[in-house]
């Protein structure tokens, strides 16, 4: 432990210096010759680029890694399975089944855009608004389904239920879309992304993000005494179903924010704590910290990637996540193959 | 010196009665053994102890209510060794013990020094700093109680309530692990322990507390909670006794039929 600490301190430094690095390449990459322009202090557009477009991008890419990292860490730790992710629980597809709600009635989205305006929002944050009350109402039907002392298994099952809820009626929306230019603006807004978001999205998610993120790092110290079993938790003076409602509670509000802004977003909250594990162990409160930044830093480089390619349609960071994810998930049932045997 | 006080506590689970009118006095410094057939209900009054479970009538720790006690100060006084003894991640021994210092940390509070020197302490009392960095998935089955145990230990408070901590280990590692309680007990602690092994329960512990279907039948000295009657009338069956070293054991021997 002793010099676990010391592992664990020299990692959070390594990652922090990881994440300026890539946060400050997120602002300076992309397409136009942005610095070059900008050492020209009259040039506005060049300003205009940095500061509305790659700048709010490169925040919303750090919060969104975050809250996918430490979700991912706190569910695998909570459900003592390393295959759980933030969408396990259903808060995600919730999540976009509301925000394509949005899309599809477009006066639903009005009557949102003006609700949200009257609180102070910016105009154009109806989507976000609409996935917002999708995540939450996935969240209340977990509760209603898990009951009130939730464990493991119901978690798991009613999580599955909403998710093919969720699913099923977000195909349904597409399969009734008025025409197929609307289907495809929905299929597109699905597959995840961080282009042409502006600081009003940064400023819907921050809130629900630092909430959702505290009420999981709150509950780090309980995941590791529920490690040893419900019983043994509760005599170290833990109470295991209000440590489990909170973790869901945290996930669903800050896995729900980031989903209703940037569309599903997968593989990152699954394939973290994994490359954390080998260097910090399997502590679940150790590993939170650690997961948030690596997600951070991994959502953030994924979506310099997606940049790169000069010209035709920029790849969406959801596909690309999951391209590097899926191999991952190959490598995940090779190593258990081989424990095994 | 440290009491533990029952009086009139029952437990009900799923509106079954499971223990009943239990009504004890322990005090610190002893190893007290609960003894029981299976199903007597002894599990779940340790349960009630260690505020696992709800329970009626009162709990008192000296002057303290302990189930009016917060969770964290009633974590710090009162121990618990569960028997079902898993850990669902491969941690390392250390870090198994260390799980006990969580009732002397604030939420987002490190673990200092003096917490890293008590479970340092503890692993030197239990003979696990050679595996301290090991993961407790390769250990043996002894190894992995004491490595449990080294937890409970951790905690340093004053009542341990351990149940069947030498269940499935070899006879080498019982009379370890039940000297290992001993001496935790005779440094101030009170230490109530689950055990089904008459003759280890009468060599290791100061007093026995006998439960039946959910109620007390005998509590004193083994001499006199072990009779042929009680025997006879809770288990069942017949003993052989005989002595070594001054000491007197027990060794199960035939079971009576009606």
């Amino acid at each position: 432990m002793r010099s676990g600490n010391g592992k664990l301190i020299g990692l959070t430094l390594g990652l922090l210096g990881l994440l300026a690095v890539s946060f400050v390449l997120s602002v300076v990459i992309g397409r136009g010759g942005v610095l070059a322009d900008l050492s020209n202090d009259a040039d506005d557009i060049a300003r205009i680029i940095l500061l509305e477009i790659r700048l709010p991008r490169a925040l919303l890419g750090v919060i969104v890694g975050l809250v996918l990292g430490i979700a991912g860490a706190a569910l695998q730790g909570l459900l003592r399975n390393p295959l759980a992710e933030p969408g396990l629980i259903g808060a995600s597809s919730g999540a976009a089944f509301g925000a394509v709600t949005v899309f599809y009635f477009p006066a639903f989205g009005a009557v949102l855009g003006g609700a949200g305006a009257t609180l102070g929002m910016a105009q154009g944050q109806a989507v976000a608004i609409g996935g917002m009350l999708g995540a939450v109402a996935a969240l209340s039907l977990l509760y209603l389904l898990a009951g009130r002392k939730p464990n493991i298994m119901t978690l798991i099952l009613a999580g599955v239920a909403i998710n093919a809820f969720a699913g099923a009626m977000t195909s349904l929306a597409l399969n009734m879309a008025p025409s197929p230019f609307a289907a495809l603006e929905v299929v597109f807004w699905m597959m995840g992304s961080l282009e042409n978001r502006s600081m009003e999205h940064v400023w819907f998610v921050l809130p629900m993000a630092v909430l959702g993120g505290a009420l999981i790092a709150s509950a780090g110290r309980a995941l590791d005494a529920m490690t040893l079993g419900q019983d043994t938790a509760r005599s170290l003076g833990f109470n295991p179903v209000r440590v489990t409602l909170r973790v869901i509670a945290g996930t669903a509000l800050a896995v729900g924010a980031v989903v209703s802004v940037t569309g599903v977003i997968g593989f990152v909250g699954l394939v973290v704590p994994h490359l954390m594990r080998p260097i910090v162990g399997h502590h679940p409160s150790r590993l939170l910290l650690p997961s948030a930044l690596a997600g951070a830093c991994l959502t953030l480089l994924a979506d310099i990637a997606v940049r790169i390619p000069m010209h035709g349609p920029e790849l969406k960071l959801g596909v690309f996540t999951a391209l590097i994810g899926a191999p991952f998930f190959l490598y995940l049932i090779l190593k258990t193959r081989r424990l095994s045997s | 010196m440290t009491v533990l006080t029952l009086e009139n506590v029952g437990v009900n689970l799923g509106g079954k009665p499971i223990v009943q009118n239990m009504n004890l006095r322990l005090e610190s410094g002893q190893v007290v053994g609960l003894i029981g057939p299976n199903g007597a209900g002894k599990s779940t009054l340790m349960k009630a102890i260690a505020g696992v479970l709800t329970s009626e009538g009162s709990i008192r720790l000296d002057e303290k209510n302990v189930t009016a006690l917060g969770n964290k100060e009633r974590a710090r006084l009162i121990s618990y060794l569960a028997q079902e003894k898993v850990a669902h991640w491969p941690l390392s021994v250390r870090e198994i013990a260390m799980l006990g210092r969580p009732p002397h940390l604030a939420t987002f509070e490190s673990p200092s020094e003096a917490d890293m020197d008590a479970v340092d302490q503890v692993l030197e009392q239990t003979d696990m700093r050679a595996l301290a960095d090991r993961s407790i998935l390769e250990l043996s089955g002894g190894e992995q109680a004491r490595a449990f145990l080294s937890r409970a230990l951790a905690v340093q408070a004053p009542v341990l309530l351990a149940d069947e901590p030498i269940a499935a280990l070899d006879p080498a590692h019982q009379l370890e692990i039940m000297a290992l309680l001993q001496s935790y007990a005779r440094s101030g602690a009170l230490v109530l322990v689950i055990m089904h092994d008459l003759s280890l329960a009468t060599r290791y512990c100061d007093e026995l507390v006998l439960l039946d279907k959910g109620e007390l039948v005998a509590h004193g000295e083994a001499s006199t909670v072990l009779s042929d009657r009680h025997l006879q009338q809770v288990y069942g069956i017949e003993v052989a006794r005989g002595t070594k070293d001054d000491d007197v054991f027990v060794v199960p021997w035939r079971r009576l039929t009606d």
